[in-house]
């Protein structure tokens, strides 16, 4: 199914939203992505993705608690849903059963 | 950097302004609240840890990189227009046209008028950058020419020797095709019964011709038209004068020039009016080849400039590189001489607008480029006048309709779309101008082209681009009218518009006046360049040339028979009682033809530093004919002895430092020909006899130069003018008797005549056209102008209308009423004034000094035009103004 196919990126910040449990919204999860996989990202780029995952129904949101720091505007929390649970599951088994087929012999590399 | 930092104030760190704008424009209600706060929240943290202005770099970035990825998009029905209501627009906009109908009418009236003139303009404009571009590969054409340099000066041909243009043909692999045009003057044809006969200019030309050329044939088979000798083409209003039918292929022409008959071998449109090229036949060259002074002269030529020449290159082909070539192998070819000779490749678009410093030139109708550009501006001023002029009128309206903006605003319309209904209302209003500007130009066109000798028209049927032109006119007119009322409008809150009846919207009062002094100064110096223009052209009526050209006709010669005869003819047309006097001559003054020159010297001005003067045949009736004055000494006498004897002008006289004419001795070295040098063996020996006072032989925008007056008889040139001294009455009967006198001689002749004075306007043709372009222009938009102040009084009095009763309560005058209404436009007249007078000041002179002889720019000419505004402002706006002032305060006070 189309839809529910799961780009790379938007793996990585299903899988941070899970990683932050609770404390997953906009800033939090760029900052979380850009430590763990130590690339640059901009923020537009994850409200791009989050918002492509909300479409999917592999994220919810809930509207949080403004705070001075934020100029009075709310904060708007991500969390994985059931479809999204098992999308990332799906990812996860593909990977292991492709892992499990690979010849040893192709894992000691080339040359 | 850290210091910097610290000092900054936590109120100066915030997100750019405009990028956060942006944001909540584009970004929708649902996700803005979240986005913003996380953008905001990432910029406090960026300000912290990377300094403000990094953070606010990040931040716009993000703002922008956001908008590309179109994830949060902002569903766009705020703007959206239905089909209905965009009907609706135009039922407003056709319901408030018929509402207030006097303002529909100027409105009407004054962009109408502009945009027709401004399509006439443009139109005049295209049709001369469209010359000579009728031909599929005209970008490739070049023209060959020649410059001329010796310790004189230059001189430029356009047209070169055979050899150089025989030798681009073979020995240049650029060049893919190329033709020789000569010209041998011309001759009187007729068909083989004689019924018909016309003159038929001999130019001979190469069979390629019709192969660069991409003229249209009515008949014959473009192949092969030019490549037997005899060959002959005619265009067919020739061929209509012959034999009366465009269906002569085959037939034959005959001349006194030539033993043979000519064959014709096809019949071509007549040259298109925006061709360089007007010839009325054409002749093949082989016909000239086998004339025997061809034979003997082409081989060596290497210096004549007889030969027009053309050539089209490969596309790929460098015209630098050929004139490099051609002219190394001129000067391979030619004796050595002082003079500087160097070909060039004109391209034949250049042609039209690049040709004014030929010498003797077959362009038709030269032009200068200059005055393009300054009539398009022209063109486009007007234009915007017209179009200011709604703008004026619509944000002066907005009283009237602010209303109905509230209204609209309170039922829920968008600022957007009460921009669109005015903009969809401009474009209505000037859709209907466009339409009404093309009837008028249909109407005017004819008279214009009979005027400008164009064949302009805009039938969409032949033209495709006009209906989009116009459409795009439409649009670009309505957008610039109407986009200021309609921003302006749109603006009105709806809650004081509909709270307090009289409205306080003057904040556009500023650009009204700006608006309004820029009409006032476009039509300033279109006045002013009218008014010089009618004076200049006036001075050059007026302007004693040195010699009358009232009432005189001028007659050709046109065959030998006739130039044998003349003294026959002469005492014949002497005797018609119409007929004063009778003289002949070579050339007349103000005839558009090539004057030769002769070099004139004697002790004081040697052949080294000598002068060439003009030189003209005449014969001793020529000063009284002509009413010259003789300064000192004698005229001719009329025996053989005249021969040797010269009239000269004074300023020649000052030259060769003659003060009294007493006899002296003269040398005359040569005949110049339109640069063809004929040297004589003997230098040629006469006799001063008198000097005559300077007149204007030449145009006006030249100088009077030197001028060698000798007898009729003489070896430079024979006569080919009788010119008649004729009485004013019964005219018609007096040319009856002339042509009769000259049947008897020579009955194939055709009696071809002009009367003088319109041969010397001629000279004056283009300046004249200018003239009326620019009177048109400058009453259009002096008419333009006004009505719209009548509209702007109009308006402004009934918003006073108030303040006026109570002022006339109060006992004010109705002097002082009128006063306070249009003192503003004066002083508005005033600035405009002040700011073209320098400009038409410049201008003007500019333009004048092409005149050799001019009225001096003076500023009362600005002045004067000035004073006729200020009539014209307190004509339009005192009216109203008086009107208003003299309205019983107790009408105006009542009405609640």
């Amino acid at each position: 199914m189309k839809g529910t196919y799961l780009g790379e990126f938007e793996e990585i910040v299903l899988l941070t939203v899970g990683v932050l449990y609770d404390e997953a919204y906009g800033p939090s999860i760029k900052k979380e992505v850009e430590e763990r996989t130590g690339r640059k990202v901009n923020l537009s780029a994850i409200h791009a993705t989050l918002n492509r995952l909300d479409e999917k129904g592999f994220l919810s949101s809930r509207l949080g608690e403004a705070t001075a720091k934020r100029g009075g505007k709310r904060k708007k929390y991500f969390a994985v849903t059931k479809l999204g649970v098992k999308a990332l599951e799906e990812a996860k088994n593909l990977r292991e059963s492709l892992w499990v087929s690979i010849p040893k012999i192709a894992l000691q590399g080339g040359e | 950097m850290y210091y910097y930092k610290s000092m900054e104030d936590p109120k100066d760190i915030h997100p750019p302004k405009f990028a956060q704008r942006f944001l909540q424009w584009f970004c929708s209600d649902a996700y803005l609240e979240s986005v913003e706060g996380d953008l905001y929240e990432e910029f406090l943290d960026n300000a912290e840890e990377k300094g403000l202005r990094k953070a606010q770099r990040i931040y716009i970035k993000t703002v922008f990189l956001s908008f590309r990825l179109y994830q949060i998009r902002k569903p766009q029905n705020k703007t959206f227009i239905t089909m209905a209501m965009l009907l609706n627009y135009f039922k407003i906009a056709y319901r408030s046209l018929l509402k207030h109908k006097s303002y529909s009418i100027i409105n009407v009236f004054g962009l109408s008028f502009g945009i027709a003139c401004f399509l006439i303009i443009s139109l005049y404009i295209k049709d001369e950058l469209a010359f000579d571009k009728l031909h599929l590969e005209h970008e490739y054409i070049y023209r060959v020419t020649e410059t001329l340099v010796n310790e004189k000066g230059e001189k430029h041909q356009p047209s070169v020797a055979f050899q150089a243009s025989q030798r681009l043909l073979t020995e240049f692999p650029e060049v893919q095709r190329g033709i020789t045009l000569f010209n041998n003057g011309r001759t009187l044809a007729s068909n083989p019964d004689n019924q018909y006969s016309t003159y038929l200019e001999l130019n001979y030309t190469t069979p390629a011709f019709f192969e660069i050329f991409d003229f249209k044939l009515l008949s014959g088979d473009r192949q092969n038209l030019l490549k037997k000798p005899q060959a002959i083409v005619l265009d067919e209003k020739t061929a209509i004068q012959l034999f009366g039918s465009t269906d002569v292929v085959g037939k034959t022409v005959h001349s006194d020039r030539t033993k043979h008959p000519y064959k014709v071998t096809g019949v071509m449109e007549n040259f298109p009016k925006n061709s360089h090229l007007q010839l009325n036949s054409l002749i093949s060259f082989a016909t000239l080849e086998e004339e025997r002074f061809f034979k003997e002269f082409a081989p060596v030529d290497w210096t004549s400039n007889y030969f027009a020449s053309y050539v089209l290159l490969n596309r790929n082909a460098n015209s630098t590189h050929v004139e490099e070539g051609l002219n190394s192998l001129a000067q391979a070819n030619r004796e050595a001489s002082s003079l500087k000779r160097s070909y060039h490749l004109q391209p034949l678009d250049d042609i039209h607008f690049g040709s004014a410093h030929y010498e003797n030139d077959y362009s038709f109708n030269p032009n200068d480029i200059n005055y393009m550009y300054i009539m398009q501006v022209a063109g486009v001023l007007i234009l915007l006048i017209a179009a200011f002029n709604y703008m004026n009128l619509a944000t002066a309206r907005s009283m009237a309709r602010s209303k109905e903006i509230g209204i609209r605003k309170v039922a829920g319309a968008f600022r957007s779309s009460i921009v669109i209904q005015f903009l969809v209302e401009s474009i209505l209003m000037t859709s209907i101008c466009v339409f009404v500007a093309s009837g008028i130009v249909n109407l005017v066109l004819p008279y214009f082209n009979y005027f400008t000798g164009k064949e302009i028209s805009i039938n969409p049927i032949e033209h495709i681009w006009v209906i989009p032109s116009l459409f795009l006119l439409t649009l670009v007119m309505g957008i610039i009218s109407g986009l200021y009322p309609a921003v302006f409008l749109s603006r009105f809150q709806a809650a004081t518009v509909l709270k307090s009846a009289g409205n306080k919207v003057n904040a556009n009062m500023g650009l009204r006046r700006v608006l309004v002094t820029f009409q006032f100064v476009v039509s300033i110096i279109l006045s002013v360049a009218t008014l010089v223009t009618y004076l200049q052209m006036q001075y050059i009526d007026k302007k004693d040339l040195g010699f009358n050209k009232e009432l005189m006709l001028v007659a050709d010669i046109n065959s030998g028979v006739v130039r044998r005869d003349f003294q026959t003819l002469k005492n014949e047309y002497a005797k018609i009682p119409g007929v004063k006097s009778v003289s002949v001559s070579s050339r007349v003054p103000g005839e558009w033809k090539r004057i030769p020159k002769t070099l004139l010297t004697n002790e004081v001005q040697t052949k080294e530093q000598g002068n060439e003067m003009f030189f003209l045949g005449v014969d001793e009736d020529f000063v009284s004919t002509f009413d010259v004055k003789l300064q000192s000494g004698m005229n001719f006498e009329g025996n053989t002895n005249d021969s040797t004897r010269v009239l000269i002008n004074e300023i020649a006289a000052k030259l060769l430092g003659i003060s009294n004419a007493e006899g002296q001795l003269v040398k005359m070295h040569y005949s110049n020909f339109g640069g063809n040098i004929d040297q004589f063996d003997e230098p040629l020996e006469v006799t001063v006899v008198g000097i005559v006072k300077d007149f204007h032989y030449r145009s006006l925008h030249e100088d009077i130069a030197p001028l060698v007056l000798a007898y009729r008889n003489n070896p430079i040139h024979s006569i080919d003018y009788f010119t008649m001294q004729i009485n004013g009455s019964n005219i018609a009967r007096t040319l009856d008797s002339i042509e009769e006198v000259l049947q008897s001689v020579d009955p194939q002749h055709i009696f071809e005549f002009h009367f003088l004075d319109e041969q010397l306007a001629l000279f004056y043709e283009s300046d004249e056209r200018r003239s009326l372009i620019f009177t048109v222009s400058a009453s259009i938009s002096v008419a333009i102008a006004c009505l719209g102040l009548i509209a702007l009084v109009s308006f402004s009095t009934r918003q006073k209308q108030k303040e006026i009763g109570i002022r006339k309560v109060h006992g004010a005058s109705v002097w002082s009423i009128t006063y306070m209404l249009s003192k503003e436009f004066f002083v508005l007249i005033l600035i405009a004034l002040l700011i073209s007078a320098p400009l038409a000041w410049y201008g003007m002179g500019n333009w004048l000094n092409t005149f050799a002889y001019h009225i001096s720019m003076s500023p009362l000419y600005i002045l004067a035009t000035g004073l006729f505004m200020m009539i014209l402002t307190l004509l339009s706006v005192g009216f109203q103004s008086l009107k208003a002032a003299n309205k019983n305060p107790v009408d105006t006070l009542r009405s609640e």
